[in-house]
Protein backbone atom coordinates (compact mmCIF):
# COMPACT_ATOMS: atom_id res chain seq x y z
CA UNK A 1 0.00 0.00 0.00
CA UNK A 2 1.25 3.42 -1.19
CA UNK A 3 1.93 6.53 1.30
CA UNK A 4 -0.61 8.02 -0.76
CA UNK A 5 -2.96 5.76 -0.54
CA UNK A 6 -3.11 5.46 2.85
CA UNK A 7 -3.16 8.90 3.37
CA UNK A 8 -5.36 9.69 1.30
CA UNK A 9 -8.10 7.08 3.39
CA UNK A 10 -7.30 9.54 6.33
CA UNK A 11 -8.39 12.72 4.53
CA UNK A 12 -11.35 11.20 3.57
CA UNK A 13 -12.47 9.79 6.81
CA UNK A 14 -15.58 10.66 8.75
CA UNK A 15 -15.29 11.84 12.32
CA UNK A 16 -17.63 10.65 14.88
CA UNK A 17 -19.85 12.71 15.80
CA UNK A 18 -19.23 12.92 19.79
CA UNK A 19 -21.13 15.83 21.06
CA UNK A 20 -25.06 15.82 19.71
CA UNK A 21 -26.92 19.02 18.84
CA UNK A 22 -28.38 18.93 22.80
CA UNK A 23 -24.90 18.79 24.55
CA UNK A 24 -23.70 21.76 22.36
CA UNK A 25 -26.47 23.35 23.09
CA UNK A 26 -25.62 23.19 26.95
CA UNK A 27 -22.17 23.40 26.50
CA UNK A 28 -22.59 26.72 24.85
CA UNK A 29 -24.74 28.44 27.18
CA UNK A 30 -23.11 27.10 30.08
CA UNK A 31 -19.63 28.56 28.13
CA UNK A 32 -21.69 31.85 27.33
CA UNK A 33 -21.84 32.49 31.04
CA UNK A 34 -18.60 31.66 32.08
CA UNK A 35 -17.24 34.38 29.43
CA UNK A 36 -19.58 36.87 30.67
CA UNK A 37 -18.23 36.20 34.10
CA UNK A 38 -14.50 36.88 32.74
CA UNK A 39 -15.40 39.85 30.32
CA UNK A 40 -17.48 41.42 33.68
CA UNK A 41 -13.91 41.08 35.67
CA UNK A 42 -11.97 42.58 32.56
CA UNK A 43 -14.39 45.45 32.55
CA UNK A 44 -14.27 45.87 36.69
CA UNK A 45 -10.19 45.32 36.32
CA UNK A 46 -9.72 48.04 33.50
CA UNK A 47 -11.87 50.49 35.51
CA UNK A 48 -10.25 49.60 38.75
CA UNK A 49 -6.99 50.19 36.78
CA UNK A 50 -7.86 53.57 35.62
CA UNK A 51 -9.36 54.47 38.94
CA UNK A 52 -5.62 53.70 40.39
CA UNK A 53 -4.00 55.62 37.72
CA UNK A 54 -6.60 58.65 38.30
CA UNK A 55 -5.43 58.62 41.95
CA UNK A 56 -2.10 57.89 41.50
CA UNK A 57 -1.69 61.08 38.79
CA UNK A 58 -4.33 63.46 41.58
CA UNK A 59 -1.92 62.60 44.16
CA UNK A 60 1.27 63.10 42.13
CA UNK A 61 -0.36 66.27 41.13
CA UNK A 62 -1.27 67.62 44.30
CA UNK A 63 2.47 66.21 45.61
CA UNK A 64 3.83 68.77 42.85
CA UNK A 65 2.06 71.84 43.89
CA UNK A 66 2.26 71.65 47.40
CA UNK A 67 6.14 71.05 46.89
CA UNK A 68 6.55 73.58 44.48
CA UNK A 69 4.37 76.54 47.11
CA UNK A 70 5.59 75.12 49.95
CA UNK A 71 9.29 75.19 49.58
CA UNK A 72 9.95 71.80 49.30
CA UNK A 73 11.62 72.35 46.12
CA UNK A 74 12.92 75.56 46.87
CA UNK A 75 15.81 76.13 49.17
CA UNK A 76 15.26 78.67 51.57
CA UNK A 77 18.15 78.63 54.17
CA UNK A 78 17.01 80.18 57.28
CA UNK A 79 14.12 78.06 57.36
CA UNK A 80 16.02 74.59 57.06
CA UNK A 81 17.13 72.20 59.94
CA UNK A 82 20.41 72.88 59.10
CA UNK A 83 23.12 72.37 61.84
CA UNK A 84 25.84 74.80 61.52
CA UNK A 85 29.47 73.60 61.52
CA UNK A 86 31.88 72.10 59.12
CA UNK A 87 33.28 68.54 59.45
CA UNK A 88 36.19 69.54 58.29
CA UNK A 89 38.01 72.78 58.36
CA UNK A 90 37.20 74.01 54.45
CA UNK A 91 40.78 74.54 52.21
CA UNK A 92 39.55 78.43 52.03
CA UNK A 93 38.95 78.99 55.27
CA UNK A 94 39.69 82.50 55.92
CA UNK A 95 38.67 85.08 58.44
CA UNK A 96 36.57 86.25 56.42
CA UNK A 97 35.12 83.23 55.64
CA UNK A 98 35.32 81.29 58.83
CA UNK A 99 33.09 84.04 60.24
CA UNK A 100 30.39 81.61 58.62
CA UNK A 101 31.82 78.53 59.83
CA UNK A 102 29.49 75.63 59.92
CA UNK A 103 29.12 71.93 60.57
CA UNK A 104 27.14 70.52 57.67
CA UNK A 105 25.54 67.12 58.49
CA UNK A 106 23.56 66.56 55.58
CA UNK A 107 25.07 64.00 52.95
CA UNK A 108 26.12 66.18 49.90
CA UNK A 109 26.38 69.41 51.72
CA UNK A 110 28.98 72.35 50.81
CA UNK A 111 32.81 71.54 51.34
CA UNK A 112 33.66 75.07 50.95
CA UNK A 113 32.97 77.47 53.35
CA UNK A 114 32.15 79.74 49.80
CA UNK A 115 29.82 77.02 48.81
CA UNK A 116 28.14 77.44 52.61
CA UNK A 117 28.27 80.97 52.45
CA UNK A 118 26.15 80.49 49.03
CA UNK A 119 24.24 78.41 49.37
CA UNK A 120 22.98 79.22 53.29
CA UNK A 121 23.60 82.73 53.76
CA UNK A 122 22.46 84.00 50.73
CA UNK A 123 18.84 85.28 50.69
CA UNK A 124 18.36 84.31 47.41
CA UNK A 125 18.89 88.36 45.95
CA UNK A 126 22.59 87.99 46.90
CA UNK A 127 22.52 89.58 50.60
CA UNK A 128 24.36 87.89 52.80
CA UNK A 129 23.73 87.89 56.57
CA UNK A 130 25.93 88.94 58.60
CA UNK A 131 27.43 86.87 61.50
CA UNK A 132 28.99 88.22 64.04
CA UNK A 133 32.84 87.40 65.26
CA UNK A 134 34.47 85.99 66.83
CA UNK A 135 34.54 81.75 65.53
CA UNK A 136 36.17 79.53 67.37
CA UNK A 137 37.19 75.67 66.84
CA UNK A 138 35.94 72.66 68.12
CA UNK A 139 37.26 68.76 68.23
CA UNK A 140 34.00 66.89 67.04
CA UNK A 141 33.69 63.30 68.33
CA UNK A 142 34.75 61.65 65.28
CA UNK A 143 38.56 63.57 65.23
CA UNK A 144 37.02 66.15 62.82
CA UNK A 145 37.32 69.96 63.47
CA UNK A 146 34.59 72.10 63.97
CA UNK A 147 34.56 75.93 63.36
CA UNK A 148 31.88 77.48 65.42
CA UNK A 149 30.04 80.83 64.90
CA UNK A 150 30.08 82.36 68.66
CA UNK A 151 26.46 84.04 67.92
CA UNK A 152 22.72 83.30 69.66
CA UNK A 153 20.83 81.77 66.47
CA UNK A 154 18.75 85.08 66.24
CA UNK A 155 22.31 87.37 66.02
CA UNK A 156 22.52 85.61 62.83
CA UNK A 157 18.82 85.41 62.10
CA UNK A 158 18.14 82.05 62.20
CA UNK A 159 15.37 80.15 64.01
CA UNK A 160 16.83 78.45 67.84
CA UNK A 161 15.81 74.61 66.63
CA UNK A 162 18.40 75.08 64.10
CA UNK A 163 21.28 75.19 66.23
CA UNK A 164 22.77 72.12 67.40
CA UNK A 165 24.09 72.44 71.04
CA UNK A 166 27.78 72.02 70.25
CA UNK A 167 30.53 71.46 73.08
CA UNK A 168 32.59 74.73 72.89
CA UNK A 169 36.08 74.63 73.63
CA UNK B 1 -18.18 53.45 28.41
CA UNK B 2 -21.46 52.44 26.47
CA UNK B 3 -19.11 51.68 23.98
CA UNK B 4 -16.85 49.65 25.06
CA UNK B 5 -19.49 47.70 26.60
CA UNK B 6 -21.15 46.97 23.07
CA UNK B 7 -17.95 45.91 21.72
CA UNK B 8 -17.68 43.59 24.47
CA UNK B 9 -21.18 42.17 24.13
CA UNK B 10 -20.42 41.77 20.46
CA UNK B 11 -17.15 40.01 20.94
CA UNK B 12 -18.99 37.69 22.82
CA UNK B 13 -22.15 36.83 20.78
CA UNK B 14 -18.82 36.20 18.28
CA UNK B 15 -17.84 33.61 20.30
CA UNK B 16 -20.48 32.09 21.21
CA UNK B 17 -21.00 31.58 17.60
CA UNK B 18 -17.17 30.59 17.23
CA UNK B 19 -17.71 27.83 19.92
CA UNK B 20 -20.89 26.80 18.25
CA UNK B 21 -18.78 26.50 14.79
CA UNK B 22 -15.88 24.45 16.45
CA UNK B 23 -16.47 23.02 19.72
CA UNK B 24 -17.28 18.94 18.27
CA UNK B 25 -13.61 19.75 16.00
CA UNK B 26 -11.60 20.59 19.05
CA UNK B 27 -13.62 17.98 21.11
CA UNK B 28 -12.75 15.26 18.81
CA UNK B 29 -9.37 16.62 18.22
CA UNK B 30 -9.16 16.24 22.38
CA UNK B 31 -10.19 12.92 22.29
CA UNK B 32 -7.73 11.35 20.18
CA UNK B 33 -5.43 12.35 23.35
CA UNK B 34 -7.40 12.22 26.22
CA UNK B 35 -11.15 10.50 27.20
CA UNK B 36 -13.77 11.62 25.72
CA UNK B 37 -16.08 13.01 29.15
CA UNK B 38 -12.72 15.08 29.84
CA UNK B 39 -12.49 16.01 26.57
CA UNK B 40 -15.69 17.77 26.32
CA UNK B 41 -15.39 19.24 30.10
CA UNK B 42 -11.50 20.48 28.70
CA UNK B 43 -12.97 21.69 25.21
CA UNK B 44 -14.64 24.34 26.77
CA UNK B 45 -12.15 25.36 28.62
CA UNK B 46 -10.48 25.83 26.02
CA UNK B 47 -12.85 28.70 24.37
CA UNK B 48 -12.82 30.64 27.95
CA UNK B 49 -9.02 30.17 27.99
CA UNK B 50 -9.42 31.20 24.12
CA UNK B 51 -11.46 33.90 25.13
CA UNK B 52 -9.01 35.75 27.62
CA UNK B 53 -5.95 35.03 24.65
CA UNK B 54 -7.99 36.58 22.27
CA UNK B 55 -5.82 39.59 21.38
CA UNK B 56 -3.24 37.34 20.33
CA UNK B 57 -5.48 34.85 17.97
CA UNK B 58 -3.82 34.04 15.26
CA UNK B 59 -6.67 33.56 12.29
CA UNK B 60 -6.17 31.71 9.24
CA UNK B 61 -8.08 32.67 5.82
CA UNK B 62 -9.82 29.44 5.31
CA UNK B 63 -10.21 27.77 8.51
CA UNK B 64 -10.91 31.09 11.13
CA UNK B 65 -9.51 30.53 14.47
CA UNK B 66 -9.82 26.29 14.33
CA UNK B 67 -5.58 25.82 14.09
CA UNK B 68 -5.27 28.50 16.68
CA UNK B 69 -7.64 26.94 18.79
CA UNK B 70 -6.02 23.44 18.37
CA UNK B 71 -3.21 24.99 19.65
CA UNK B 72 -4.41 26.07 22.91
CA UNK B 73 -6.48 22.71 22.92
CA UNK B 74 -2.98 20.74 22.56
CA UNK B 75 -1.30 22.51 25.50
CA UNK B 76 -4.40 22.16 28.01
CA UNK B 77 -4.22 18.46 26.93
CA UNK B 78 -0.42 18.32 27.65
CA UNK B 79 -1.21 19.94 30.49
CA UNK B 80 -3.91 17.85 31.62
CA UNK B 81 -1.87 14.68 30.57
CA UNK B 82 0.92 15.70 32.44
CA UNK B 83 -0.69 16.19 36.02
CA UNK B 84 -2.64 12.49 35.74
CA UNK B 85 0.61 10.93 35.12
CA UNK B 86 1.68 12.87 37.97
CA UNK B 87 -1.06 12.33 40.41
CA UNK B 88 -1.31 8.56 39.15
CA UNK B 89 2.91 8.15 40.02
CA UNK B 90 1.98 9.63 43.12
CA UNK B 91 -1.25 7.72 44.22
CA UNK B 92 0.04 4.10 42.67
CA UNK B 93 3.53 4.99 43.26
CA UNK B 94 4.27 3.24 39.36
CA UNK B 95 5.29 4.55 36.38
CA UNK B 96 2.25 6.35 34.69
CA UNK B 97 0.38 3.82 32.03
CA UNK B 98 1.80 4.34 28.54
CA UNK B 99 -0.26 6.88 26.57
CA UNK B 100 -3.67 5.49 24.24
CA UNK B 101 -4.13 6.26 20.77
CA UNK B 102 -7.48 7.28 20.52
CA UNK B 103 -7.48 7.72 17.35
CA UNK B 104 -10.06 5.05 15.91
CA UNK B 105 -12.88 6.92 18.52
CA UNK B 106 -12.71 9.82 16.71
CA UNK B 107 -13.12 7.99 13.18
CA UNK B 108 -16.17 6.41 11.59
CA UNK B 109 -14.31 3.19 10.92
CA UNK B 110 -16.04 1.03 8.23
CA UNK B 111 -15.41 -2.04 8.03
CA UNK B 112 -14.81 -2.58 4.23
CA UNK B 113 -12.64 0.53 3.73
CA UNK B 114 -9.52 -1.71 4.69
CA UNK B 115 -7.45 1.44 3.75
CA UNK B 116 -8.37 3.82 6.48
CA UNK B 117 -8.55 0.38 9.05
CA UNK B 118 -5.37 -0.25 8.07
CA UNK B 119 -3.99 3.57 8.48
CA UNK B 120 -5.50 4.08 12.05
CA UNK B 121 -3.69 0.64 13.13
CA UNK B 122 -0.43 1.67 11.92
CA UNK B 123 -0.51 5.13 13.23
CA UNK B 124 -0.57 3.69 16.96
CA UNK B 125 3.18 2.44 16.30
CA UNK B 126 4.37 5.54 15.17
CA UNK B 127 6.16 8.13 17.43
CA UNK B 128 3.98 11.23 18.82
CA UNK B 129 5.02 13.91 16.13
CA UNK B 130 4.29 11.61 13.41
CA UNK B 131 0.78 10.77 14.25
CA UNK B 132 0.04 14.71 15.47
CA UNK B 133 0.83 15.71 11.79
CA UNK B 134 -0.87 13.03 10.35
CA UNK B 135 -3.83 13.32 12.48
CA UNK B 136 -3.79 17.24 11.75
CA UNK B 137 -3.12 17.33 7.95
CA UNK B 138 -4.91 13.95 7.49
CA UNK B 139 -8.47 13.17 9.66
CA UNK B 140 -8.77 17.37 9.97
CA UNK B 141 -7.56 18.10 6.56
CA UNK B 142 -5.20 21.36 7.53
CA UNK B 143 -2.95 22.49 5.02
CA UNK B 144 0.86 22.52 5.91
CA UNK B 145 0.40 26.04 7.08
CA UNK B 146 -2.46 25.69 9.19
CA UNK B 147 -0.92 22.79 11.22
CA UNK B 148 2.11 25.19 11.75
CA UNK B 149 -0.22 27.31 13.65
CA UNK B 150 -1.69 24.22 16.11
CA UNK B 151 2.32 23.04 16.19
CA UNK B 152 4.24 26.51 16.38
CA UNK B 153 7.24 25.39 13.47
CA UNK B 154 7.44 26.86 10.14
CA UNK B 155 5.32 25.22 7.25
CA UNK B 156 8.24 24.03 5.89
CA UNK B 157 8.98 22.07 8.95
CA UNK B 158 5.85 20.45 8.70
CA UNK B 159 6.04 19.60 4.96
CA UNK B 160 9.12 17.67 6.14
CA UNK B 161 7.52 16.32 8.66
CA UNK B 162 4.32 14.99 6.63
CA UNK B 163 6.54 13.44 3.82
CA UNK B 164 8.46 11.17 6.25
CA UNK B 165 5.10 10.23 8.57
CA UNK B 166 3.62 9.24 5.41
CA UNK B 167 6.52 6.91 4.67
CA UNK B 168 6.60 5.59 7.97
CA UNK B 169 3.04 4.87 8.16
CA UNK B 170 3.70 2.78 4.98
CA UNK B 171 6.65 1.19 6.08
CA UNK B 172 4.74 0.75 9.42
CA UNK B 173 1.91 -1.04 7.27
CA UNK B 174 4.40 -3.26 5.13
CA UNK B 175 6.18 -4.51 7.82
CA UNK B 176 3.04 -5.64 9.85
CA UNK B 177 2.27 -7.62 6.74
CA UNK B 178 5.48 -8.80 6.33
CA UNK B 179 5.85 -10.26 9.64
Amino acid sequence: MTDDELFDALTGATMVTLVDERELDRRARHTARRIRREARREQVAGIHRWWVALVAGIALLLAGVGAATGGLLHREPAQQDLVWCYTRVPEDLTDDTARFGVLWVEPGGPSTAQQAIDLCYSDGDGTMKPIPDPVSQCVLPDGALAVLPIAKCTDIGLPESSLEPLTDN
Amino acid sequence: MRQARRLLAAQRAEHDALFRAHYPTVVAFLARRIPVEDAKDLGAEVFVEAWRQRDHVIVDEDRGWLPWLFTVARRMSNAWLAAQAAAGARNARMAPPAPEDFTARVVEVDAANQQLSAALEAMVRLGEEDREVLELCGLFGFTPAQASITLGVPAGTVRVRLHRARQRLSEAIDGEVAS
